[in-house]
């Protein structure tokens, strides 16, 4: 070991080492210790270009892969706000919805200041092969009955069939079981608005017991009579879309398609009480 | 007292200076372009101690001393700023690292390893002194150049150096191994 330190390459060595050492040093405290720097500096330069070029690639390389990061995170982000924005437009037109069925039933409040309403709203379609029954949100905790009339701000729904406590079942006018004591607005005739089974499932009822020379016509509107039912007198049960002699009679049958839109029902009156209908009260109006 | 080392080639001793000398100009390059780009583990590497280091096990003393001094020298005058004490260091890293070797040490991974983390305590010990010389450092706490500036170099710089300590030794297999030719 001693004989490396003591030999003429060491020593050589060292003092290039200190030469390198000092000078540059010195160069460099004198303010020109760039000279040495910029030599060796322009002949790395291209090479220094090929390394930067391909540390940048690399750099874009991660980059676009740490950005690809951000961008899910923000999409992310972004989904979850589109997804929050999407539930308050909902409720929203929930609000708007309750809002105008709000309007409707203080409409209908205004028009029959005899009748007691409670509103309800519909929880539950049961749909069977012979009846479509809809469940409401109110029951005997709420004053309801079996045979309470059920109706809409466009019109009648039905009758409440059964009551539990705080639901109750409605059978709508479409039903072999439903039928209502009718007259048309237009000429005053007399019918009974029933269910028909083979008409049901295209959401239309129809008028019979009208004689063959009734004054009746596609387009009439048809009201409750308020004779023979529990449904008051004056409510809009629907409108006449057909008219058909009876196949077994003299008489004429008139298909009507109801105001309410039974299929798509969210909200229902039902009718609590009301003044029944008397000749009285006919004679009044 | 017969103080000459074993005869070698005049011409030997310059192809070995000139290749590991690009070899060392390649890595500086690395360190100084490349590298400093992603600061690896917190930290530009050093890469051409290690390689001086791996020069040294390979190539014994007379290969050490004069990577050491090419090296530092390359890498003050891409990089370096202030005082340039690098080719002194290296080359003391170099040296030391031949003769450990020689005597301690055998020419394998787990020396070159023990042996670059030494190496890059003793540089790391100097780059602050030359820092603290050219007054860059003098307002900066003792505790923050270890935790940010010694301590991930010297992980960035072991960690980082593996792969070239093992391209150091390919080709000094491929070029040099050859026992006629050691210093």
């Amino acid at each position: 070991m001693s004989r490396f330190f003591k030999s003429r390459f060491f020593i050589v060595a060292l003092l290039c080492a200190i030469v390198l050492t000092i000078v540059p040093s010195v160069l460099s405290f004198m303010g020109l210790g760039g000279q040495v720097r910029n030599a060796l500096g322009t002949v790395a330069t291209p090479f220094r270009y090929v390394f930067s070029t391909v540390s940048d690639a690399a750099v874009g390389f991660v980059k676009y892969f740490k950005e690809f990061d951000d961008i899910k995170a923000e999409n992310r982000i972004l989904k979850d706000k589109v997804a929050d924005l999407e539930a308050r437009i909902d409720a929203a037109k929930a609000i708007e919805e309750e809002n105008e069925w709000l309007y409707s039933y203080l409409g209908l409040r205004r028009e029959h200041i005899d009748y007691e309403f409670e509103a309800a709203r519909v929880i539950g379609r049961e749909s069977g092969n012979y009846m479509t029954v809809l469940t409401l949100n109110r029951g005997t905790m709420h004053g309801i009955e079996t045979n309470m009339p059920v109706v809409t701000e466009k019109g009648i729904v039905g009758y409440v069939s059964e009551v539990g406590a705080s639901w109750c079942k409605v059978v709508t006018i479409l039903e072999t079981a439903s039928s209502v004591g009718a007259y048309v607005d237009r000429s005053g005739e007399l019918g009974l608005v029933e269910g028909v089974y083979e008409l049901r499932d295209k959401g239309i009822c129809q008028m019979s017991y009208l004689p063959s020379d009734a004054d009746i016509k596609v387009g009439d509107l048809v009201y409750s009579s308020g004779i023979g039912s529990f449904y008051p007198r004056g409510l809009l049960i629907g409108k006449v879309i057909e008219l058909t002699p009876d196949e077994f009679s003299r008489n004429l049958i008139a298909s009507i398609e109801p105001a309410a839109d039974l299929s798509d029902i969210r909200n229902a009156m039902i009718i609590k009480s009301f003044t029944a209908y008397t000749e009285e009260v006919v004679g009044d109006e | 007292m017969n103080n000459q080392l074993s005869p070698i080639p005049w011409q030997t001793l310059l192809k070995k200076s000139v290749i590991w000398g690009l070899w060392l100009f390649v890595l500086a390059l690395l360190q100084t372009s490349f590298f400093s780009f992603f600061d690896p583990f917190g930290a530009v590497p050093d890469l051409v101690l290690p390689a001086v280091i791996a020069i040294a096990v390979f190539d014994r003393e007379r290969m050490g001393t004069i990577a050491g001094i090419v090296g530092g020298f390359i890498i003050d005058a891409l990089g370096g700023v202030g005082l340039s004490l690098s080719p002194l260091v290296y080359m003391i890293c170099g040296v030391a690292a031949a003769l450990l070797v020689h005597s301690i040490f055998r020419r394998d991974f787990l020396s070159w390893l023990i042996l670059t983390a030494l190496g890059l305590v003793i540089s790391g010990a100097f780059s602050v002194i030359s820092a603290y010389a050219s007054v860059s450092l003098e307002n900066v706490a003792v505790g923050h150049i270890f935790s940010r500036l010694l301590i991930p170099t010297f992980f960035s710089s072991i960690i980082i150096a593996i792969p070239f300590y093992f391209l150091t030794k390919l080709i000094w297999s491929r070029l040099f191994d050859n026992r006629e030719m050691e210093g």
